[in-house]
Formats: structure tokens, C-alpha cells, sequence
């Protein structure tokens, strides 16, 4: 709803974080230096006292691209920013600064005619998915909701909810069924099938596997795999499940407290994580192996409050490494490696 | 004091529906060790919960106990009456949850109800408060004054859970029940409070979860639940590094975490559980010849 | 009778509409319309009744009129709670995600989740309508004759209440039935429709 402090004209430059040369920008998805900020809470009260509080700066300077067919993990805490750049790119969350860019149309502002082209050609899967199924309507009904809401004609609508369900390993016969009848990985599954439903260029996949016991998160993974392998469509694998991430992205990019710290290949930043953070979070995920039994937490203390953000980089208040520079300047995105960037000022070696 | 604090034999509890008794636990044998931290890992409704309803003497209106014994400290804990059982559960028995906000009032301060759940010593309020902060302090509460005059609302999800478990041991518990108590929290949150329960030497631990990685880290022996049976237990080393019952080993394949690259398709455990009121005879998993990995013992 | 379900009707749909609007659309739109139902909700309902029906005249439509304007502000106030607290729920931004348009989520998705408490509580109202309609025909400013109504029946009654006071217990007893039977219609919709008391 509109709001005053969400307007463009409120934002400050950003310090440019281009990606270097080499790294291809003629993707699927492309965000540019994306900036969400809401309004702080009772901020009414404190302008009508004249003071005038700086909002809440949940996204800054967020630029990531995704090409076609490619998974990306989108890694980080609770209270990253994760969701918010999910909800920003399918528009669901007005943004304040930068751009988002979809199959080479630029999006901004709001209206939803200006975003119906991407709501056509790209879908999310939310991550309580009973909770994002229309609870009065049936399973069938909620799979072809899309080709109905996008006027596709379907000719027999019984059939091509058939057909999603079956391409999700889930019986026709569940068509009947209405989402509180449904267990979790089958609640999973219907929101799988609706997301495919368009054949959507790109899929946002926020937690898809949360809360599924590992036999079903196994199923739900290898699902999105063979449809990505079948189908060629692009994930947005938001997670903070490392296990996960290593195991079904090509890229991943780790966000702290709305700035990204560190983007590359999944195989070269888990095998070498440049930033001191992405390191702790790759050396705190608990190991199956009782005798890689770490000697003590990596990281210690918590994810800072929005309300209460560190100057200069983000993450030096739990960083073993921080200087007085960190302290101070936000560090820009350097390249150390081909399609590898991080912005720290002191990368690991 | 007896070898093991927790010593559960041949426990039966099936749960009245209108198809008949569902029969969750089904001849389950657990022992705890003093001192030691035992885990619990299974997937959804394979028992867990039932189990820890069970030892906390909290099962359901329609649930019965169709036999078996659970001995704390030698002394058994079924057909105790309920003024035993509430003596216990501030004594003997702890519980830390999955989700700790809903574990405190949110409208009393944390020293209001952590000074509360001291009533059973006989010590000066201000001795008490001043247990409290001695806690805070050994869990890593910093700051621990302040947080005492906070509400539970005020405190984040990892600061919350750490003030439960100083709740849990300022009781001294035989032993602590741990139900899922890092599945709500973040990764590096998680790691902090296995570190956390991990250092708790002497504490006696029944850590309860479906996170592999996190039983691995925390516990010394394990046992593995399927459809209200304990199929497989020992010692965490070894029942994960060379699982014996085909169930663990799917289990443990199914975790992308024991993979060090990624790719290709995870395997699963294709079927499903059985139906509990009309549980198979001989063994539950029973999985089809062609999974059975050479030299699979029936169990 | 008639009166009571034809104006409850109106109230209903009007309402909903209301309410969905209030609770979905723009924060402006639906501040006004609360201002709006605020304003309705703190007339003296009796007085202004009188007064409106004194001055048009007595009619069934006038009184149908009366009653729904002053029975649309609870209905709407229920909705548009019921809107607010499903605004941000998951399933609304699947819906938007999937680039689902305002009357689609508002009538699709919106109000098949809203109209159960709204239908028990539209129950629970009609033999309260039917009381003040009663009331309003005895006052003689509700239906006039030769349209029959209870309450005008019941008027008629009490006129020879020393001689035959059977006549005002007949009139009175189907007031009473009819009440009765929409407060048990009422609470066994509530509980067939309240997800906590109904089987999976």
C-alpha cells in the first residue's frame, strides 16, 4: 500500500557494486542494485514529532543474474533478506531503488499489469505450501488455477489436472482432495505442479523442503531436478539448508542482513569460501560423520537487528577478522576468481 | 545411583481410532546412560513423539499403554499417580521444545518465571536470581541482569531457547528431554546450541531429532526408530559410519548432507510406512529383496 | 418473516461486498468505508428507525430499507476482519504470484473463506430482525394492513388481551418457534462450518 518512505526519490545513491567482466549478464533474470526498505515501526508517531527516523533497509544494492535453466541458491539467515528478494521479484514487495529484469523487460514500480508477463513466465513455491494452497478449493482445481487465471485453454480441465499431478508422481485420483487432506510432501508436490503448470521459464523455490522428513526431501529434490533436467527451467533455490544447496545448485549466492557477501559456484565456494561468513556457515552445517565433530560453534554471537544495522560491513560485529576498516567502509564486490566475487575486505586465502 | 538413568523395556502404547487401536510403540527397549547423550532419530510418525509423551507421563486421553515399564533411576515411572508424576517433572525430568516462545508466559518476565520454577528450594528470592544469572552465564547469556527483566516476546529465537535450557538445568534434571530443540533455529544458531548442550558435562540427555548431522554432532549412542520400533541402536560412531539395519542405511543415503559433491538424484525409501493398525508381523520395513544390500541380517 | 429474510439478504450481500473492499482494496478506501460504517453503527438504531418510517411513510420497502442500513455495518465489520487477517496469508500471494487479478482473489479465494462465520452470525440475526420488525408493526409504523404481519398480529391481540388472551399467546407463539429455530439453524452451521469442531 502506499507509503512515503518506500517512493524513489527517498533513496540515497548506492555505492556501485557492479559484477567485474566475465561474469555474464545476459541471463534469464537479471537484478540490479535492488533496494527494499520498509517504513520503521511507529515511525508515524516519531515524523508527527518531528523527528524524521531512517526506514528499515531490508534489501541493499542487490545485483544477481540467473541465466536459463540454471539453479542458483539463494543462502542466509533468518532476517537476511532471502524472502523479501523472492517476494521482490515476483512483485509482491515494492522496492525503492534498482531494477529487475525478466527475459529482457524491465520491471518496476507497482501495477500488476506491468508484472503479469513474469507471473505468467515464472511462478514461486512458498514455503509453508498447505498454507499456500486456497484451503476451500480442491486439488484439482488449485493446479490448473494458473492456465485459468492466464486464460490458457485447457480443454478438459479433469485431464490436464491429471496430467500436472501424475508429472509430480502424485495419483489423479488426489484431484478430489481438498489441501488440509494432504500430507506435507503431497501438499509439496501439488505446489510443485501448480508452479509448472505455465511452464514457467523460472521457478523461486523458497524452503521447498523445510519441515519434509529427509525421505520426502529426497523425493521433492530429485523431482525438481528431473523437471529442470527435462523442462530446462531456471530455480531460484532460496534455502538455508547447505546440504541442499551443495547438492542441487550450480551457483550459490550468500546473503547477510540484506547484503549479498559472496557469489559463485557452488563447487568453488564450498570448496573455498572466500568470505569470512560463508565460511562459518559452511563450518557450523552439522556433519553426518561423528568424527568431523567440529570443537566449538564457528560463528558466534546472532544475526544483528535490522533496527539496530553495524556501519561499514555488516557482518564485522561477529568476524573474527575485522579491522577498523571493516568497521567503517562497506566493502565493495571484487572479483577473486572467474564468476567467483565477494565483498570482503580481508577474503580468506 | 544406577548405570542408567533411563531405562525403558519392551514399552507398548496404542492410540484408540475409529479403525481400531493404532499401535504406535510396539515392544520399544531404550537405555540412557548416566552422564551420556543419547539421540532418537526417525522420520514423521514413526513414534518419537509418543515416546517422549510417554516418559513425561503426558499421553493423550486415548492412548494406552499396552505394557512395558519406564524406569527413571531405577524407579518406574507408569501407573505413577499424577501428584508423583508433577514431583518429577520439577525434579527428575526436563523438557526443552522445538519452539521455546511457547514455552514461557509471554506476559512475565524471564526472572519472574525462571525464579518461579525454583519453588521447590527453600532459598531467599535474591539466592535465586542469582542462581538464575549464574546459568545465564554458563549457557552464554550475555548480559544475563538485563535479560531477566525482558519478556519473552524481546528476545530472539537462539536467546530464547539458551534461557530454556538454563530453565531445564537450574531444576537439575536426571534427566533432560531434548525434543527437536535446534530444528526452528538458524545454521549457525544450531551449532552454537549443540556446542551449548554438548559442554553440559554430567547432564544425562535424551536428544530427540530428525537431523542426522545434529545426532552425529551432539550424541554418543543412537537409536533409529521405525513405525513404533527402536530398529537399530549403538553408538553414533558406529551405527553411522556402518549402519547394519537396511532402514538406517537408506535413511543416512537419503541425507544429501553425507554427500561431499552434488548432482545426480538422492536415493529415497520408496513405499510407505505401514499402516499402525494393522501392523505386518516379523519385521516392519520388510523392504523388497532388491534393496537388501549383501550381508543384510534380518532383524 | 418475509421481511426479516428480505432484509438480512440485503444486508448480507451488501455487507460482503463491503467488508472484501474494505479489507483487500486500497487503505484509504477501506478507512473511509470503516468511517462510514462507524458513523451508521452509532445512530440509535430505534430512533432513527422511527423517524425514517414517520417521515417516507410506512411500507414494506421503506422498512426492508431501514433494517438493512442498519444490519450492513456488523456484516461488513465481520468480513472485513476476516479479509484483513487473510490478506497476507500464503495462499493469497500464491494467488498474486500467479498474477491472479482483485475480482478473482476476492470472490474466488477470499470469500469462500469469510462467508461461513458470516452465515452463522446472518442466523443468529434474523430472529433479532424478526423481533424489531415485530416491534416496529406493533409500534404500527412497520407493514401496514391488510398485509398480514406478526407483529401487527400480535397488535391486534393485545387489543382484546382481558377477553381472549389466547390470541396474543397464538400470535406471539410463532415469533417465538421461528426465533427459536433460527438460533438452532445458527449454531449447528457453527459448528458444522468451524474447522476446529469439523472432521478432516
Amino acid at each position: 500500500m502506499p507509503d512515503p518512505d518506500a517512493g524513489p526519490a527517498r533513496c540515497r545513491p548506492w555505492p556501485t557494486r557492479r559484477l567485474p567482466p566475465g561474469v555474464a549478464m545476459t541471463g534469464l533474470l537479471e537484478i540490479n542494485e535492488l533496494c527494499v526498505r520498509v517504513p520503521r515501526p511507529g515511525a508515524l508517531w516519531q515524523r508527527l514529532g518531528g523527528r524524521n527516523p531512517p526506514p528499515l533497509e531490508i534489501l541493499c544494492g542487490v545485483t544477481l543474474d540467473l541465466a536459463a535453466g540454471e539453479t542458483l541458491a539463494l543462502v542466509g539467515e533468518s532476517g537476511s533478506g532471502k524472502t523479501t528478494l523472492a517476494r521482490a521479484i515476483m512483485g509482491l514487495q515494492p522496492f525503492c531503488a534498482g531494477s529487475i529484469r525478466f527475459e529482457q523487460a524491465v520491471l518496476t514500480g507497482r501495477g500488476r499489469r506491468r508484472w503479469h508477463r513474469l507471473r505468467r513466465r515464472a511462478a514461486m513455491i512458498f514455503q509453508d505450501a498447505v498454507a499456500s494452497l486456497s484451503p476451500r478449493l480442491t486439488v484439482g482445481r488449485l493446479v490448473t488455477e494458473p492456465l485459468s487465471i492466464h486464460g490458457r485453454p485447457m480443454g478438459d480441465r479433469a485431464a490436464e489436472a491429471g496430467r500436472l499431478l501424475s508429472m509430480v508422481g502424485l495419483s489423479p485420483d488426489m484431484a478430489g482432495r481438498y489441501p488440509r487432506e494432504l500430507s506435507g510432501g503431497q501438499a509439496r508436490r501439488v505446489t510443485v505442479a501448480r508452479a509448472l503448470a505455465m511452464e514457467p521459464r523460472l521457478v523461486i523455490a523458497d524452503e521447498p523442503t523445510a519441515g519434509l522428513d529427509v525421505s520426502v526431501q529426497a523425493e521433492i529434490l530429485n523431482l525438481m531436478t528431473g523437471l529442470q533436467r527435462d523442462l530446462g527451467v531456471a530455480y531460484l533455490l532460496i534455502t538455508h539448508n547447505l546440504a541442499v544447496v551443495r547438492h542441487v545448485s550450480h551457483r550459490m549466492a550468500v546473503l547477510y542482513l540484506g547484503h549479498l557477501v559472496e557469489v559463485g559456484a557452488t563447487a568453488a565456494v564450498t570448496a573455498r569460501p572466500r568470505h569470512p561468513y560463508t565460511a562459518a556457515l559452511l563450518a557450523s552445517e552439522p556433519s553426518i560423520d561423528p568424527a568431523r565433530r567440529p570443537a566449538g560453534p564457528a560463528l558466534d554471537g546472532e544475526v544483528p537487528s535490522l533496527f539496530d544495522r553495524p556501519p561499514g560491513c555488516a557482518f564485522h560485529t561477529r568476524c573474527r577478522r575485522a579491522t577498523d576498516l571493516c568497521r567503517t567502509l562497506q566493502p565493495q564486490f571484487l572479483p577473486v576468481d572467474t564468476g567467483h566475487v565477494v565483498a570482503c575486505h580481508h577474503p580468506l586465502d | 545411583m544406577a548405570d542408567n538413568v533411563l531405562d525403558i523395556g519392551d514399552l507398548h502404547v496404542s492410540y484408540a481410532t475409529d479403525r481400531g487401536p493404532l499401535r504406535v510403540l510396539r515392544g520399544v527397549g531404550l537405555t540412557v546412560a548416566t552422564g551420556g547423550i543419547t539421540g532418537i532419530v526417525g522420520e514423521s510418525g514413526c513414534g518419537k513423539s509418543t515416546l517422549i509423551a510417554a516418559i513425561l507421563g503426558l499421553l493423550p486421553g486415548n492412548a494406552e499403554i499396552g505394557g512395558g515399564s519406564i524406569r527413571l533411576d531405577g524407579q518406574e515411572l507408569l501407573g505413577l499417580d499424577e501428584a508423583g508424576m508433577r514431583l518429577l517433572r520439577g525434579n527428575g525430568l526436563a523438557l526443552i521444545s522445538q519452539n521455546p516462545m511457547a514455552a514461557f508466559n509471554p506476559v512475565l518476565t524471564i526472572g519472574r518465571q525462571l525464579t518461579d520454577i525454583q519453588y521447590r528450594h527453600a532459598i531467599p528470592t535474591a539466592l535465586k536470581r542469582q542462581r538464575i544469572v549464574d546459568m545465564f552465564v554458563r549457557v552464554g547469556i550475555v548480559d544475563p541482569e538485563r535479560r531477566l527483566a525482558a519478556y519473552p516476546g524481546q528476545l530472539s529465537g537462539g536467546m530464547l531457547q539458551r534461557v530454556a535450557i538454563a530453565a531445564a538445568l537450574l531444576t537439575r534434571p536426571r534427566l533432560l528431554i531434548a525434543d527437536e530443540p535446534t530444528t526452528a533455529l538458524d545454521v549457525t544458531l544450531e551449532a552454537q546450541i549443540l556446542a551449548l548442550l554438548r559442554a553440559q558435562h554430567g547432564t544425562t540427555i535424551l536428544f530427540i531429532s530428525h537431523h542426522l548431522g545434529a545426532v552425529a554432532t551432539l550424541c554418543d549412542q543412537v537409536a533409529v526408530m521405525y513405525a513404533g520400533t527402536v530398529v537399530e541402536t549403538g553408538p553414533v560412531a558406529k551405527v553411522f559410519a556402518d549402519p547394519r539395519h537396511p532402514y538406517t542405511r537408506r535413511l543416512i543415503a537419503a541425507d544429501p548432507g553425507h554427500l561431499a559433491i552434488g548432482g545426480g538424484l538422492l536415493p529415497t525409501i520408496p513405499g510407505r510406512v505401514p499402516d499402525l493398525t494393522q501392523p505386518p508381523s516379523g519385521c516392519v520395513f520388510a523392504p523388497p529383496a532388491a534393496w537388501r544390500w549383501r550381508g543384510d541380517a534380518g532383524p | 418473516m418475509g421481511v426479516a429474510l428480505l432484509s438480512i439478504g440485503i444486508a448480507v450481500v451488501a455487507g460482503t461486498l463491503i467488508g472484501l473492499v474494505a479489507g483487500y482494496g486500497p487503505r484509504w478506501l477501506g478507512m473511509l468505508l470503516l468511517l462510514v460504517l462507524d458513523t451508521i453503527s452509532s445512530l440509535p438504531m430505534i430512533m432513527f428507525a422511527l423517524a425514517v418510517l414517520t417521515l417516507l411513510g410506512p411500507g414494506l420497502w421503506t422498512l426492508v430499507g431501514t433494517i438493512a442500513f442498519f444490519t450492513i455495518p456488523g456484516y461488513a465489520r465481520l468480513v472485513r476482519a476476516q479479509t484483513l487477517a487473510l490478506r497476507d496469508s500464503p495462499f493469497i500471494q500464491a494467488e498474486r504470484s500467479m498474477g491472479a487479478g482483485f475480482p478473482r482473489i476476492l470472490f474466488i479465494h477470499l470469500l469462500p473463506n469469510v462467508i461461513g462465520p458470516l452465515l452463522v452470525v446472518m442466523t443468529m440475526d434474523i430472529p433479532v430482525v424478526i423481533g424489531l420488525e415485530a416491534g416496529l408493526s406493533f409500534l404500527g409504523i412497520g407493514i401496514q394492513p391488510p398485509t398480514p404481519s406478526w407483529g401487527s398480529m400480535l397488535n391486534d391481540g393485545f387489543v382484546f388481551i382481558r377477553n381472549t388472551p389466547l390470541l396474543v399467546v397464538f400470535s406471539g407463539l410463532p415469533i417465538v418457534l421461528a426465533t427459536l429455530s433460527f438460533t438452532f439453524l445458527g449454531e449447528a452451521l457453527r459448528e458444522r462450518l468451524d474447522p476446529a469442531t469439523r472432521r478432516g
